[in-house]
Parts: structure tokens; C-alpha cells; sequence
């Protein structure tokens, strides 16, 4: 708790916080145009915002989680702070104190964007507003996908200190994630922006003959879940052995 | 002698090349321990050693009274204070922001902070970050850092880095205070003869990552040779005369003397008619010590 505060006592002046809430408000503009397409109480507002949000996720989230984890890492890479932090610190606890740091702040950043989805849904009229099972499920499945670009982003930020590595990246995973949701689910699980769609547990169904959109549920993709494990926990093992190696 | 720092064959390489070889440091514990060696004789590398940053390919290091491993660094570090090349401080916080992540590392009460900034004479740099701040404040903060809540054990590597002549006395005379004013030991690194011959009461000599001489500063002192220089009305007689050799500035040297058989050799010289002109007791500097230990010069 010590390190997490410590983490976010780093972070003062840094405007995280303000790159989430522009970045939130740029997702949320384009929700509210979207909606007012749909029109004013449309059977399928809350259907279609519950769609669009991950694929607009899958860009904006993925270039805040990118954001984020570089700042994380680079707040410390640019006071030249490593060896004093390792002198009092072990490295697991510091590396794992800026991993719950930045998926602290993706989780508020989520937050706040369903409750602007909710803010927009109920000044839009939609009919039957989703229980909270499924903004749960919403809101997991898009701090998965968070969490998994926050590990490999936050590793890249922290072995390489040109942090230009690190947001090159997340901006090329943010661009991948755009194109993503075209791909086959096989491909697109090579994406790691992509699992913000892949995790998400609405899917419209193409090949109905309908001129409207049919939405339809599905279990939750408990495969991707697990593939999501195996990438963060990758990615996190290969930030601590490059880390643990490195001399400070 | 307790020592507050011991090395067993310290040794660090990277590849083929040994920057810290067979190293056996020993720290007295209560002193001020200069580390002195040149640029890149593995003084800062050994340093590291001693905090746990860096891996030793050979050999231990045991501080205050711990052995030094990656289990062990982070609890011998809670009692160690540290500056390593260059202070480690963040650009966008102030200097009372800084000490509180160190604070908040440690563990400690927030006065620690008023303390260390008035030791370091930073506590009116109120909301100005450290971006803003010169080489020299910077190093003073970096110093405060590692001062906070009066650590038992005090690793310096070159602090007076970027100081200007007054902050340089300044720095040294706390130094040198700290040890009697806070009981801790201090282990501070320079290549600069000069400053830990003002600073420290035991020195370390490296010299290509070996140690080529520890002891007291009073020993090192000691090792300086003594002697006589003498000019007279006529040097080439009174040369033959004491059995010595006139240096190339025209002095003939004899060895150092007692007070009565000085005053025997000038009245011989004077019944044999040769005024003495001169008459200076030299001794060795330490830079020729140095010289002689280390094959360098002074400033290291």
C-alpha cells in the first residue's frame, strides 16, 4: 500500500489523470454522436453504445494504457531514481506497485466512461437500461484488455528508457486494435488491443437479414480470459528478469 | 576496530575485464573514510556492491555487521544513507516533495524532511521544482536524501559534484562534522587528493579496481619522508664535507636530524668558514605518496 501510494505521490503534476479524463471525453463525444443516430429512445441504444464502446476502446484505451505505462515507468527513468528506489524497495513490490498504479487508473478511466454511457443512454431515452451484471461484465472485460496493454507497454517503458519505444508502440497497438475487430478471431487474438472486442460479450450477427443490426450475448469468452493471463503474465515476468538483471 | 563496511575479495567484472579486483575494504566504524582513486578505478562500481545494486562476480561485502545479498539489501539499506553519482531526484517535484518519497520509502515522521532541508540549507526553495534547480542545489538535495532520519552509515561517491568553493567547504565541513554530531560513518569517494585529506580520518587508495593502500590518514602521513635542505656560502665544500648530494635548484639535501646534531653540523660547517644561508626541514607530500602508490598524480 506503501509503494502504491508512494507510486501515485510520483505521479503529482504528471496530468495522468487529465490525459484520461480528454482521452474518456473523446470516446464519449463519439458515443453521444453515435447515439443521437440512433435516435432519441431507440429499442437498440444500449445495445449499440454496449458494441461501440469496446471497439472505440480498443483505440483510445489502448493509447491511455500506453500513456499511462510509460509515465509510470518514465517518472522514474528521468530522476535517474532506480538506485535509490532499489536500495529501499524490492524490485517485485516496486514493479508490481506501478502495475496496480496504472490499472488503477484505466479502472477509473473505464468507470467514468460507463457512467458517461449511462449519462448518455438516460438523455437519450433508451428503453430497458442493462442490469449490472452486464456493466460488470463490460467493465471487466475492458480492464482485461487494459491490463494486458498496460503489461506489455509498462515492460517496454521500463527496459527501454527512450520512452518514444514505449508510446511507438502503444500507438501502433492502438492503430492494430482499430483494424482489429476485422480480422478472424484467431488473428485477432494476436492483437493485443484486439481483446478489448474479443472480451466484450456482444456480437452483432452479419448474416442476419436485417437492415437493422441484431445484437445478440455471448458466454463470457473464458478462452481469452485465460489467454489475456498468459500474455500479462509474460509480459510482467519479462519486465522483472530484464529488470532484476539490469544494474542501477 | 569495528567496521561498519568489510569487502572479502570484491570483485566485479564485466566480460573479460575486472573493474573491482580482490577489493578488502575495511571501514572503521565512527569514521570518515576517504575513497580515493582515480576516474574509472571502480570506486562508484564498488559502492554499488555495497548497497546491493550491482551483482559482485566474486567475493562479499558485509555492512553493518550484514552480509550484502539481494534478500538482505533492502533491510541494510533501511540503515544506510546513500549518494551515487549523480542525486536521484525527481524534475517535476519540489524539494520537499522529494523528501517525502523518500520519506514515505523509509518510513519515517515528516520533521525528518525540515531537518534534512535545513542541514543542506534548501528549505526556502518552497514550490520551485527541481527542474529549476542548478547543479549545485540539486547535489545538495541529493545529499539531504541521503541524510533523512540519520542513517547509521553514510555512502557519499563524489559529493561535492557541482558544488561551487564555498558549498564544497560547506559540504566537507558537515562531513566531517557527521560522525560526532549524528554517529554515523562515512564513506565518501573522491579523486581529489586534496579533499579527502581535508574530510577523512582513514583513506582507501584504488588504483584499477585494487586497493593500493588503506589505512589512517595519520599513517599516510607518517609514510613521508623527511629531510633536510641546506644552502651555503659555499654548497660544493659543505657538500663534500656532510656526504650529501646538491639537487639540481642548488640545495644539498641530508637526511632529517635531531635538534643536536643539526646544531653540530652547522657549527662544523661555520669552523670550517662556510656560512649557512638556508636552513629548511622538508617532508614528502602526500601527492608524492600518492604518486608512489598509485603511479598518478594528485588530482587522481
Amino acid at each position: 500500500m506503501r509503494s502504491l501510494r508512494l507510486e501515485f505521490a510520483k505521479l503529482r503534476r504528471k496530468h495522468v489523470l487529465l490525459t484520461a479524463l480528454v482521452l474518456i471525453a473523446a470516446v464519449l463525444t463519439w458515443m453521444c454522436v453515435s447515439a443521437r443516430q440512433d435516435g432519441r429512445g431507440s429499442a437498440s441504444g444500449w445495445n449499440s453504445m454496449f458494441y461501440a464502446a469496446p471497439l472505440m476502446n480498443s483505440v483510445f484505451l489502448s493509447l491511455l494504457a500506453a500513456v499511462v505505462a510509460s509515465r509510470v515507468a518514465d517518472v522514474d527513468h528521468e530522476a535517474d531514481a532506480w538506485k535509490q528506489l532499489l536500495c529501499l524497495q524490492r524490485t517485485g513490490a516496486l514493479l508490481a506497485a506501478k502495475l496496480v498504479c496504472t490499472v488503477l487508473v484505466m479502472g477509473f478511466a473505464i468507470a467514468l466512461e460507463l457512467a458517461g454511457t449511462i449519462v448518455i443512454g438516460r438523455v437519450m431515452g433508451f428503453p430497458d437500461m442493462p442490469g449490472s451484471s452486464a456493466w460488470g461484465s463490460l467493465f471487466a472485460s475492458q480492464l482485461t484488455a487494459s491490463l494486458c496493454m498496460v503489461s506489455i507497454v509498462g515492460a517496454i517503458a521500463l527496459r527501454w528508457e527512450n520512452q518514444f519505444i514505449a508510446i511507438g508502440s502503444g500507438l501502433a497497438l492502438s492503430l492494430a486494435g482499430l483494424f482489429s475487430s476485422f480480422l478472424p478471431t484467431a488473428l485477432a487474438r494476436l492483437v493485443p488491443s484486439g481483446y478489448f472486442t474479443l472480451l466484450s460479450t456482444l456480437r452483432i450477427d452479419w448474416a442476419a437479414g436485417s437492415s437493422a443490426p441484431v445484437f445478440y450475448d455471448i458466454a463470457p469468452p473464458l478462452t481469452d480470459y485465460a489467454l489475456v493471463a498468459v500474455i500479462c503474465l509474460a509480459a510482467c515476468a519479462f519486465a522483472y528478469a530484464s529488470f532484476s538483471r539490469k544494474e542501477h | 576496530m569495528d567496521c561498519c563496511v568489510a569487502t572479502d575479495g570484491l570483485t566485479k567484472a564485466y566480460g573479460e575485464t575486472e573493474v573491482v579486483s580482490a577489493l578488502n575494504l575495511m571501514v572503521p566504524c565512527g569514521s570518515v573514510y576517504g575513497f580515493l582513486g582515480p576516474n574509472g578505478a571502480g570506486k562508484t562500481t564498488t559502492m554499488k556492491m555495497l548497497l546491493g545494486l550491482v551483482h559482485p562476480s566474486a567475493g562479499s561485502a558485509t555492512v553493518l555487521g550484514k552480509r550484502v545479498s539481494t534478500k538482505s539489501r533492502v533491510q541494510v539499506n533501511a540503515r544506510v544513507g546513500s549518494l551515487i553519482e549523480s542525486p536521484s531526484c525527481y524534475p517535476h517535484l519540489t524539494a520537499r516533495e522529494n523528501l517525502e518519497v523518500v520519506r514515505r520509502l523509509r518510513g519515517q515522521e515528516r520533521a525528518h524532511i525540515d531537518e534534512a532541508l535545513a542541514t543542506v540549507r534548501l528549505e526556502r526553495t518552497g514550490s520551485k521544482p527541481v527542474r529549476a534547480f542548478s547543479l549545485g542545489m540539486k547535489q545538495r538535495l541529493g545529499l539531504a536524501a541521503a541524510l533523512m532520519g540519520n542513517p547509521e552509515l553514510l555512502l557519499l561517491d563524489e559529493p561535492t559534484n557541482g558544488l561551487d568553493p564555498a558549498g564544497i567547504q560547506e559540504i566537507r565541513e558537515l562531513i566531517r562534522s557527521l560522525p560526532e554530531e549524528r554517529g554515523c560513518t562515512v564513506l565518501v569517494s573522491s579523486h581529489l587528493l586534496s579533499e579527502i585529506d581535508q574530510m577523512s580520518d582513514h583513506v582507501g587508495i584504488i588504483s584499477h579496481g585494487r586497493m593500493a593502500w588503506q589505512g589512517s590518514m595519520r599513517e599516510l602521513h607518517a609514510r613521508a619522508k623527511r629531510w633536510l635542505a641546506l644552502r651555503t656560502t659555499d654548497n660544493a665544500r659543505a657538500a663534500e664535507l656532510l656526504g650529501a648530494r646538491i639537487d639540481e635548484r642548488g640545495w644539498i639535501n641530508v637526511q632529517a636530524l635531531e635538534d643536536t646534531p643539526v646544531a653540530q653540523m652547522t657549527l662544523g660547517l661555520a669552523r670550517e668558514g662556510i656560512g649557512v644561508v638556508r636552513l629548511e626541514e622538508r617532508r614528502e607530500d602526500l601527492e608524492d605518496i600518492f604518486l608512489a602508490l598509485t603511479g598518478t598524480g594528485a588530482s587522481l
